[in-house]
């Protein structure tokens, strides 16, 4: 209708140019699927085991990992490859910076440890499972091919989710909620273009923001001071 | 009422004494641009989201045939702004590759302040690679005073053919009714189409009467006519006007109005573009047959 908006007309670019997005990220950084795909199964067969890392390095080493996740999710997927088709999206890259740079210096200074255990600590293990083996598969399961898969560390959402639940896993600081704000403000931000290019998936990223939320803030037994 | 190939004949007929041209049954449509009389092709291409592909070689491929059908079927304008994101580079990659075909009406907008109008407007040609633009337009009436300065500047100077302002989705038609009246542009273009026809009480009859060219934008609504349309029976006299799919249908509908000089529907898919591009061939329909699209679209 003539004088009205809908949220769609708010939408510059069509779905399949998005989802077109994770097939030429992965072409490009190919095998570097394998490789993630393998080190987050160790690392989610280790914390079921109940490793906690908080040691002199492999704690600042997850946070410094993290934090260049964040930072090359930014710059190669959301300024470069969404910036192609959302002039908004260098923007929005801005706040993966930030929390790439915050992660990787709280890594630096050694303050990273994911030592909760508990309830709290379980949900951001299977939040953890959910971003790293869950999100690849929606692609063949909305019939596209694998080559869209999203991956942590190279498509934004899933490493959001990610971070959400290794924050589930530290214990509650004074950096915890600032360490969250991006990740749920581009899980809302993502979430809301993908129910208004009609997809599903909106659900799951919605879902996953609201479990993030709640395992970040839930109370937990915790073990050590960390993030 | 029966629709008479009477009926129809007099549609033309009063379509040929506005400023239209050539309805012969092998020759598409092309209307005359008013302030100059030159005749462009009815059917024209917009490249919102459609075109909007990036950097993918794959897309920009399926971009470039679209381009290519279009150039076989006679051309026209092309349409597109700085606000689609790539588009306008997809654009100027395949006009390249296509070996710049003829018949390109190149329409290009600014969209900032006229302080960085110029520098945009610079920029807009790179993407496209033409030296100079057919039409500019103010996109949206963004500080349209200033920017129309600018572009009266450059049709002065020879930098550019035709003049215009934009505005989508029935917004503002207020503050373009008096760009029409204060300051009458080459081009207006504004939303048009079977169910989004407000412009009809002022802005298409006061572009008649000011000699404004009107280019009609969202004329699916995005898709939004076809989709609800689909699968529901053309209703039987459409064959009478050479219909005989939804798209021209709802094309016919808007290029039949004598005010509408091009419509720009927007596609990614070149049986689409060429099914577009039939509207314009055939039997226009005349006042009565528009009303009677219009109620049975309404009704439905």
């Amino acid at each position: 209708m003539a004088g009205s908006w809908a949220p769609e007309d708010f939408l510059l670019f069509s779905p399949r140019a998005y989802w077109r997005l994770f097939a030429l990220e992965n072409a490009a950084v190919w095998p570097a699927q394998l490789l993630l795909l393998a080190a987050g199964l160790v690392l989610v067969a280790c914390l079921l085991r109940g490793w906690r890392p908080s040691g002199r390095w492999t704690g600042p080493a997850l946070g410094l990992a993290l934090g260049a996740a964040w930072l090359w999710t930014g710059w190669q997927f959301v300024a470069l490859r969404y910036g192609a088709i959302n002039w908004a999206a260098p923007m929005l890259a801005w706040g993966f910076y930030a929390e790439g740079a915050l992660l990787a210096a709280l890594g630096m200074s050694g303050r990273a440890a994911f030592t909760g255990r508990g309830t709290r600590a379980r949900a951001g293990i299977g939040l953890l499972a959910a971003a790293l083996f869950a999100w690849p598969l929606l692609a063949p399961l909305d019939g596209r091919p694998w080559q869209e898969a999203e991956v942590f560390a190279i498509a934004p959402d899933p490493t959001a989710i990610a971070t959400l639940a290794l924050l589930a896993l530290a214990p509650r600081s004074r950096w915890t909620v600032p360490l969250a704000v991006v990740p749920v403000l581009w899980l809302a931000i993502s979430a809301l273009t993908l129910f208004t290019m009609g997809a599903w998936q909106g659900w799951a990223v919605f879902a996953a923001l609201i479990a993030g939320l709640i395992a970040c803030t839930a109370p937990g037994r915790e073990t050590a001071s960390g993030l | 009422m029966r629709v008479t190939r009477r009926a129809m004949l007099a549609g033309a007929g009063a379509a040929l004494a506005a400023p239209t041209l050539g309805n012969a049954a092998a020759k598409p449509l092309s209307k005359r641009i008013s302030a100059t009389g030159e005749p462009v092709p009815a059917v024209g291409l917009g490249s919102w989201i459609t075109f909007n592909v990036g950097n993918d070689p794959k897309l920009r491929a399926e971009c470039r045939a679209v381009m290519a059908a279009f150039f076989e079927a006679g051309g026209g304008m092309i349409d597109s702004s700085p606000m689609y994101g790539s588009s306008q580079a997809v654009i100027g990659d395949a006009l390249t590759k296509l070996g710049r075909p003829p018949g390109l009406f190149s329409a290009d907008k600014v969209w900032t302040s006229a302080a960085n109008g110029p520098a945009q407007i610079a920029e807009t040609a790179r993407r496209w690679g033409v030296g100079r633009f057919d039409l500019l337009q103010v996109h949206n009436l963004w500080d349209w005073e200033r920017n129309l300065d600018t572009l009266d500047a450059m049709k002065a100077a020879g930098r550019l053919r035709y003049t215009g302002v934009t505005t989508s989705h029935g917004r503002r038609h207020g503050e373009l009714e008096t760009v029409m009246q204060r300051r009458p542009p080459d081009f207006v273009q504004l939303t048009y189409n079977i169910v989004d026809r407000e412009a009809e009480r002022r802005l298409l009859p006061l572009a008649r009467e000011r000699g404004i060219a009107v280019i009609a934008n969202r004329p699916f609504q995005r898709g939004r006519l076809p989709d609800r349309l689909a699968g529901r029976p053309l209703p039987v006299w459409a064959s009478e006007i050479d219909v005989s799919t939804w798209p021209q249908f709802l094309l016919k509908f808007i290029l039949s109005h004598p005010a509408v000089t091009t419509a720009i529907p927007a596609t990614s898919r070149v049986d689409h573009l060429r099914e577009n591009k039939s509207a314009a061939f055939g039997p226009m329909p005349d006042a009565a047959i528009r009303r009677r699209m219009a109620e049975h679209v309404r009704d439905l």
